[in-house]
């Protein structure tokens, strides 16, 4: 695989999306629950890109530094889960869930990374479940941790290498307490598993139609 | 950063696998942080000892036990949906610190609810059994730290915030004062700089930061070239505040400005000095201002020349210069003669334009050594220093020849003046500075009576000398009597003629002076110098006031019943005077005396000064129902027309053409004729100096009213002319 977008049926990206979608549904009440507010999630976007292209188009509103949280995924596909936000706005993030408006470090303390971490969790398992729902198989789900720096440390790229991996980009934007959050998940899928995933998808899609 | 895919140690050799489960068992059992168990049923599959001992429920207690039953707290919480997640979709889990507060019940010895990060992990077994193990770490203490660690740098924030502030503050002061300020470091050095203080020195903060004070803040002494010390240097070395207050110039790079300024030294809190802080200011304007106002004190404005008080200072000081040098200094007085004439003719435009021009040509005959002042109206002093009498007679004849020549044209008219000048020699020996002032113009005095555009040396044997002399000699025994009350009233009567036989009870109010030995002094001694000095309105103050005193207790007795009349003399100075116009009102309405009973006398001369305030006095008083009389009549030489044009009811003659009447035809004319026109205007008169019976028979025959003199009546004291009608 070239690190073009690989070509992905126009059906195949919308029945992601929906799952996605009903996904970040499920997270949002998991949210609202765990910080006693009303959280909002929403997907504004989905892409089948490569790793490459993934960097760059989140480069567009990321210009500096990036923090998020990372949580590996294997079984019946596998590769790493990503939320990202700006980091700033990854701050304002944070402290509007611990309601801690007072506090303005630069960077996110021990305390808040573990929150962040939290918050990107519950989001990426709910990603997770919806997508092995779509397969109908299992995925499983590791650790999350937080993580920070700029897209390439993140992305681990390096110009001028070529990344066959595929990454489904969700840009999705994170809603509370009169604060607009844009932020970014993806799904960084081993080579093997785009093929995998398109055959799991498959009857899903059969069904559908 | 991303990860490989995680391992799931699969196969062990048997050997291997027991021997693995051994070291697993080790690391459950010994673990610090509380691992639990719970199966697909979450049901408690079992903890290691970490939780039994935070928990303080065994093992046997709990096993098998539903998670939620056991602690019926997790039940809807995260605990729980994070278990099912592991259990039912295979999903790992955190639940941090902060958004989940002490979910499990465990707390430490002392009782302390421990803080907790709980990570959930799916573990599946070969047979595809799923269970899930939770994972409680202890973060109690790292959180404690981390609050106490924000807690602390939101205190520092707020620090640093206020700093930032009060920093800021200052910064705006500076900036904003009107003094330039420059700060240094210990060694002097520019550290920074207010913009006013860039302003004065022409120098910007960026440029100057890094230097020596010194070579930026560059002060000289004014009217010198020679470079002052630098404050901030004295200052430093000193350790204490420097001030300079006066004569300093900055000498900035775009122009100079008059400064004054203090260096101060800043001591940290340990007493160490650690810079200096410099405030200056510009005083250009204020000090050019002083210097006017100095200049204006010291100086006449019309002329520019040194002024009365500019002379006397110089005087003093030349008087005590002549006791210990042994030098001769003369001093001249000058006055005018003739500017009286410029000035009432052409009016006072031109009298100052011939002060300037006269000025301006004498200034160039004295040397420079010398003072040449205006000491007031047509009057000037030279001081000539060093100068022996012949020279000093010298110039000052060429001064009166300078100004003997000297022609001064206005509007088309030429007028010559004189001057006559006064010499007195200063000795040393003189007590006060006034008194050679008062010997110069004594002599002035002199040089004038002799005939004016002269020369007269002060002598204290010369008579117009002496007079004068005499004269200022009068002024602080006048003034001393006045403060003192040492003066009495004396009456004199005003006789009728009508009847000699039956004494009149009418009496003019004389004064006397009581001298330091209680001799009585008659009024001709002192009133001279009473005139000259405007002493003589306090005089007519003090009879005013002690003529209603006096009259007190005879208010209701039988004098004024017999028609007691008392004429009381005003001086020229007192028609002018309103505050005495509003005092005699005031006694007059306190007094029950009928102020018809009064008559108030005053000479043509000083009615005619100034015609239109005496007018206004006179007829205030005649308002009331006084009498008003004009004195002297016939010697001042002036118009019978002012007869018509002042307020009077009296008319006395003077007594220059009443003493001689018995022998001199002429007078007699004349007082005939005075009293025919004072009686047809419907005027009482009245003849002075009436010496003897002769002179009264004459009047009578005339027709003169009264008659008052020597021969009638000789002035007596007050209270015995009232009590004994002497």
């Amino acid at each position: 695989m070239n690190n073009k977008s690989p070509k992905v049926e126009k059906f195949f990206i919308d029945a992601v999306a929906d799952v996605l979608s009903s996904a970040m549904s499920v997270a949002s009440s998991s949210l609202s629950q765990i910080i006693d507010r009303d959280v909002q999630l929403s997907i504004s976007g989905i892409d089948f890109v490569s790793r490459l292209e993934a960097t760059e188009m989140i480069a567009v509103q990321a210009k500096t530094n990036v923090s998020g949280v990372l949580q590996s995924f294997w079984g019946a596909l596998s590769g790493d889960a990503m939320i990202l936000f700006p980091e700033e706005q990854s701050l304002q993030l944070v402290r509007v869930i611990l309601q801690e408006d007072s506090i303005a470090l630069k960077n996110l303390t021990d305390r808040e990374q573990e929150a962040m971490a939290e918050v990107g969790n519950v989001i990426l398992n709910a990603c997770l479940c919806g997508m092995a729902d779509l397969c109908g198989e299992e995925i499983l789900g590791g650790i999350p941790e937080f993580v920070q720096g700029s897209l390439r440390q993140v992305f681990a790229v390096d110009e001028g290498n070529e990344y066959p991996e595929a990454v489904v980009l969700l840009r999705m934007r994170f809603s509370v307490v009169e604060k607009d959050i844009q932020g970014y998940v993806t799904l960084l899928m081993d080579v093997d598993s785009i093929p995998q995933f398109k055959a799991m998808v498959k009857p899903y899609l059969d069904m559908s139609c | 950063m991303l990860k490989s895919q995680a391992k799931i140690p699969e196969s062990f050799d048997v050997s291997e696998q027991i021997n693995y489960e051994s070291i697993c068992s080790h690391v459950f059992l010994g673990s610090e942080v509380g691992l639990l168990i719970v199966n697909a049923d979450k049901c408690i599959v079992g903890w290691n000892p970490w939780f039994t001992k935070y928990s303080k429920i065994t093992m046997p207690e709990g096993a098998g036990e539903k998670l939620v039953r056991l602690f019926p707290r997790l039940e809807g919480g995260r605990v729980e949906y994070a278990v099912n997640q592991a259990v039912e979709k295979g999903m790992s889990s955190l639940l941090s610190q902060s958004l989940n507060s002490s979910p499990f019940p465990l707390s430490s010895s002392s009782g302390q609810f421990l803080e907790q990060q709980i990570v959930t992990k799916p573990i599946t077994l070969k047979n595809q059994s799923r269970f899930c193990l939770i994972q409680i770490t202890d973060v109690t203490a790292a959180t404690r730290r981390e609050l106490q660690l924000l807690e602390q740098t939101n205190r520092t924030r707020a620090i640093s915030e206020k700093l930032w502030q009060q920093k800021e503050r200052l910064q705006v002061t500076l900036n904003s004062i009107a003094d330039a300020v420059i700060t240094t470091d210990s060694n002097g050095i520019i550290l920074s700089m207010n913009p006013v203080s860039e302003l004065l020195t022409g120098v910007a903060e960026c440029d100057a930061k890094g230097k020596q004070v010194g070579q930026v803040f560059k002060v000289v002494k004014e009217g010198t070239s020679d470079l002052s010390e630098c404050p901030v240097r004295k200052c430093l070395k000193e350790k204490t505040i420097v001030v300079n207050d006066k004569d300093h110039l900055l000498q900035g790079t775009t122009a100079n400005f008059s400064i004054t300024d203090s260096a101060a030294p800043i001591f940290n809190k340990n007493q160490q000095m650690i810079g200096s802080v410099l405030v200056f200011r510009d005083v250009t304007q204020a000090r050019a201002l002083s210097a006017e106002l100095n200049w204006q004190a010291l100086h006449d404005p019309l002329t520019g020349l040194a002024n009365r008080r500019s002379f006397e200072l110089e005087m003093k000081k030349l008087l005590l210069k002549a006791k210990t040098d042994g030098l001769k200094h003369h001093l001249l007085y000058l006055d005018l003669d003739q500017f009286k004439v410029v000035n009432d003719t052409c009016g006072h435009d031109a009298g100052d334009e011939l002060l300037k021009k006269i000025t301006e040509t004498l200034d160039k005959q004295v040397r420079k050594r010398d003072l040449f002042s205006r000491l007031g109206g047509d009057e000037f002093g030279v001081l000539l220093r060093d100068c022996d009498t012949e020279h000093a007679l010298f110039v000052a004849n060429k001064l009166r020849k300078t100004v003997s020549g000297f022609r001064f044209v206005w509007q088309g008219q030429i007028f010559k003046v004189g001057v006559s000048i006064g010499i007195a020699e200063i000795t040393g020996e003189e007590e006060k500075s006034s008194e050679a002032l008062s010997a110069a113009d004594a002599a002035c005095y002199a040089a004038k009576e002799g005939g004016r555009n002269r020369v007269h040396f002060h002598d204290l044997n010369s008579a117009g000398s002496s007079v004068r002399h005499k004269e200022m000699q009068w002024v602080s025994r006048l003034q001393k009597a006045l403060d003192n009350d040492q003066f009495e009233l004396y009456l004199q009567r005003i006789q009728s003629t009508e009847d000699l036989s039956v004494m009149s009870n009418h009496y003019e109010v004389l004064l006397r002076m009581i001298g330091e030995n209680g001799e009585l002094i008659a009024p001709g001694a002192f009133f001279p110098a009473a005139e000259r000095f405007n002493l003589v309105g306090h005089l007519d103050w003090w009879v005013i006031e002690h003529v209603f005193e006096k009259i007190k207790p005879l208010e209701k007795s039988r004098q004024q019943d017999n028609g007691l009349m008392l004429s009381i003399n005003l001086s020229g100075a007192s028609m002018v005077d309103s505050l005495l116009l509003d005092r005699i009102n005031q006694l007059l309405d306190e007094s029950s005396f009928p102020a018809e009973r009064f008559c108030f006398e005053v000479t043509e001369t000083a009615a005619i000064a100034n015609v239109t305030q005496a007018q206004g006095f006179l007829s205030t008083l005649r308002s009331r129902g006084c009498k008003i009389a004009l004195d002297d009549f016939g010697s001042g030489l002036s118009s019978f027309a002012y007869l018509k044009s002042l307020p009077i009811d009296v008319l006395k003659i003077d007594g220059y053409f009443v003493k001689d009447i018995a022998v001199d035809k002429i007078d007699k004319v004349f007082v005939e004729s005075i009293n025919k026109m004072g009686q047809a205007m419907g005027l009482t008169t009245i003849a002075e100096f009436v010496e003897d019976d002769e002179i009264l028979k004459i009047l009578s025959h005339i027709g003169v009213d009264y008659a008052q003199g020597y021969g009638i009546h000789k002035p007596c004291p007050f209270d015995d002319a009232i009590s004994y009608n002497c």
